[in-house]
Parts: structure tokens; sequence; C-alpha cells
């Protein structure tokens, strides 16, 4: 039976269920991302994008700490089980503590709150967090370095198309946010190109587009000669954003 | 000393695509077997098509940055720390480029390499990291019933931490094994030192423990991870 946005609500709620457990150690569950934001892709949409954020105390008392973690291993398990694509656990987090900078905008904004109070407008990231995240459009770039080989094999297996879609859908809701935070715009992902093309004039942003069309497709890696076209355009979309925000950097640095 | 899997792919690189590249350098590093930093020339246009080329080659199992001239500055940055790779290189990577590396083709570029200016917010970054991938990599482990990996992991993590918070001591030039007693005697602080003991004989038993055990010490070996976290948190206030 294929999944429905429906099944990635049903998830949530369970986890909503779960940590409810936990009383008044639980000072809030915020929700973010594609279930928060109202487009998943089901099936495709990866979950659990949740921070679950404890009452510091927690943190200082060994038997509270393990009974939360007990409470938090099952809620994981259940969402392991019920998840509707794929999943990865929910952040719990010391409620006092700053968050990364780059969950941060969406963390505070574009999000929900699914149990307890409202702490959002406490939420904060400190400068060396958020120099950190300026940086990440470069990590990125680096780590998609072994992608190149399929630039170039002779036919994709399988399992090929399959890393090279996943690594796809990382790609448009990660770069181009990265690319606003190498700048230092701070936003969400739904403006995140219309950002980069205001900040980079010409930048041809296409490549992004056709990762969404190809998500869209019933079958999405029915073609692997499809799927390596568009790996070549996100490739040579990247090189071109890369070379944009290295001068850019450069122009900053000059005094 | 260069390897000799290491030796082999830089003669092969070279026979291939040495027209193309301004130099190689291998850098050793206190974590891992080092890695190779690959300067381009400047007029080569489209990298990817050169590391595609570099793949061909069949590279060792190090890693390899591909970075033109102007790029060098992100070797100096401080990283990513998470999964899925475990273990970040990068807070150490210009100290050991910049003091140890070997040039194996080309131009020398080590003095070029800027060491970090400030590094006190790279511990900062390190435990913000920890916190919101090695807290959740650890639900994850839980759940495949890895006990006895998660405990040796964390430790290994707890090491990694220490030896980021030693960098704002100056201190790069260290070993897996000798970074606790560095830490503990330049830091002195007795309470993460013995949530770092606590996990530390937990990795030592591992091997005696059955499920029940290896369950429980799991449990164990994440609060004493979070008590590190927590007591060298002052660190970053």
């Amino acid at each position: 039976m294929s999944a429905t946005v429906k099944d990635y609500h049903l998830v949530v709620d369970g986890l909503v269920e779960d940590v409810g457990r936990l009383g008044d150690e639980a000072t809030s569950i915020i929700l973010f991302g594609s279930v928060a934001r109202g487009d998943v892709i089901a099936g495709q949409s990866d979950m659990m994008d949740a921070y679950v954020f404890l009452r510091h105390e927690v943190f200082e008392d060994k038997t509270r700490f393990l009974q939360a973690l007990e409470v938090l291993s099952e809620a994981f398990d259940r969402i392991a089980e019920k998840a509707p694509g794929p999943f990865h656990p929910f952040f719990y987090w010391d409620e006092i503590d700053p968050v990364p900078a780059a969950f941060n905008y969406e963390l505070t904004t574009v999000s929900k709150v699914m149990l307890g109070d409202d702490i959002r407008d406490r939420i904060e990231s400190t400068e060396p967090s958020r120099q950190a995240a300026r940086t990440a459009f470069f990590e990125m770039r680096r780590l998609g370095s072994p992608m190149m080989v399929y630039l170039r094999k002779k036919e994709l297996t399988e399992e090929d198309c399959q890393i090279i879609f996943r690594v796809l859908i990382g790609i448009r809701r990660d770069l181009p946010i990265s690319a606003c935070m190498a700048l230092d715009i701070w936003g969400g992902q739904l403006e995140a190109i219309r950002e980069l093309k205001k900040a980079l004039p010409g930048l041809d942003t296409g490549a992004i587009e056709s990762i969404a069309s190809l998500q869209r497709q019933p079958q999405p890696l029915a073609d692997p000669e499809q799927l390596r076209s568009v790996l070549k355009q996100v490739v040579i979309f990247v090189e071109d954003l890369n070379n944009r925000l290295i001068d850019k950097l450069k122009d900053e640095a000059r005094p | 000393m260069i390897d000799e899997q290491i030796s082999r792919f830089t003669t092969r690189l070279i026979a291939s695509i040495g027209g193309q590249l301004e130099s190689i350098t291998f850098y050793p590093h206190p974590f891992t077997n080092g890695g190779l930093v690959i300067v381009p020339l400047d007029d080569v246009e489209f990298i990817p098509d050169l590391i595609s080329e570099i793949y061909e080659c069949d590279p060792p199992p190090v890693m390899f940055y591909c970075l033109r001239r102007c790029e060098l500055f992100e070797l100096s940055l401080v990283g990513v720390f998470g999964w899925p790779n475990p273990l970040e290189e990068k807070p150490h990577l210009a100290f050991w480029l910049k003091n140890k590396g070997i040039v194996l083709h080309g131009r020398d570029i080590r003095e070029e390499i800027k060491l970090p200016a400030d590094t006190s917010g790279f511990f900062e970054n390190h435990m913000q990291r920890c916190r919101q991938f090695v807290r959740n990599w650890a639900l994850d482990q839980l759940r495949r019933k890895n006990y006895r990996g998660m405990i040796k992991e964390l430790e290994r993590q707890t090491r990694y931490l220490m030896a980021t918070a030693l960098l704002s001591k100056n201190e790069w030039d260290v070993s897996l094994e000798t970074i606790p007693n560095r830490f503990d005697r330049l830091f002195k602080n007795g309470q993460a030192n013995q949530a770092w003991e606590n996990m530390a004989a937990l990795a030592r038993q591992t091997a005696e423990m059955d499920d029940r055990i290896s369950r429980q010490s799991a449990f164990e070996a994440l609060w004493f991870f979070e008590q590190f976290l927590l007591k060298t948190g002052e660190y970053t206030r």
C-alpha cells in the first residue's frame, strides 16, 4: 500500500503520545521540516524533524535522565516501525541550550508546537554556530565528491539510481539554504531560491526545479539516464554557485 | 612516512592527469590515516570532471580534497561533525598539513595554509554537533540493539571532543592515546574527568557484557557522555 500524507501525521501523533508520558519532564515538542510546512511528498519526505526539549534538571539527575531516555528510545522505535518513508531520530535537547544556527529559522518560524509550552521566542543560536553554518555549503560540496563517479559510470545499477535520487533530494532540501547562509541570509527553505536569485543575479536555478519535477514523477528511478542528466545539471549548478560564492566572499574580505 | 598505497595512487594520478595539477600534498592526521590535498591548475575550469578522473585512478581509503588555490581557506574551517561521517578531520587538519604535510607533487602549498585564527568556537561547534548528532545516532543504536558498539563509539567521540578542546590551548600534536591525560592536565576539570573515567571503564568491559548488562551499560554510557558535555559546557560560555 502506498504512503499517504496522513500516515506522516499519524507518526507525529504517536511521538506526541509517547513523549507525553514524560509529563513535566518534557518542556515542548517543536516540529519543523516538510510535515510542519505542509509540503510532504508521501514516501519520499523524511521524518522526524522535531526537537523534544527537556527540562534542564533532567540532564542533572541520572535517574530522571535514564527514565526519559527509555521513553525517547521507545518513541523512536515506534517511528521506525510506522514511518511511511525515510526516517531518522528526532533531536532531544536541553531547554536552556542554544540550537544550531542552521535550524534556527525553520525551528522558530516555520514550525508547529505539538506538545507543551511555546518556547520559540526563547530559542537562540550563538555566533560561532552562525559562523559554522556559513561554511556548510562548502562542506556539502566536498561531501558530494563521490557522486562524480556516476557522471562517467557506464551503466547505472538500481542501487546507484537510489543513491543518486536520495542525494538529489538532499541537495534540493539543503543546498540552496546553505548557499543563503554562506551569504549571511537567514531564511527558510521555501524562500531560499528566491533569495539566492536576488543575491546572485543571473544564477540559473533550473537544476533545483529539475529535481522537483523528478520527485513528482510516479516512478522517478525508472530512467537511469534521466537521473544522470539531472545529476549533471545539478553539478553544473553547484559549481556555478560555488564560484559565485567564493567571489562574493573575496569581495567581502577586501578592506 | 608515506603509505605504499598512497604512493602508488599518486604515481597513477600523475601519469593520468598530472598535467592538470598544480600540486599534491599528503597530510598525516592523529585519528585517521591522513589524506591528500589535490590542487588543480587555475585553468582547469570544471572540477567535477577532474574529480571523476581521480576516482578512476582508484584512490586509497583516505579523505581527499580537490581544491583550487583560492579555495584552500576551506581547509582551515571547523567542519561539519556528524553522521554519516562520525569523525571530522577538519579541526586538526590545517595544523597537521602545515606542520607535518609532505609534498608529493608540484608546488609546496604548506606556506599558504592559514591556521585557524581563533579555535575558541571550534569546541562550541563540536559540542553542539554532538548534541545534535551523537544523541540521535545513539537513539538509533539503541533501536538496532548495537549496545557494545554504542559504548565504544561514545568513548571515542569523547576523545575527539577533548582533542578539539585542547586546540584552544594550542595543543594540536596529540594522539588518541594521549588525549585524556593531556585534557586532564590542562583543564583540571574533575567532574568531566570523572564522567570520562566512568565511560572508559564501561568501554573496557564491553567484551564481558551479556545482552542485559550491555543494554543497561549503553544507557549509562550515554548518561556519562551527557555529563561530559554538561561539565565542559563552561568552555563555551
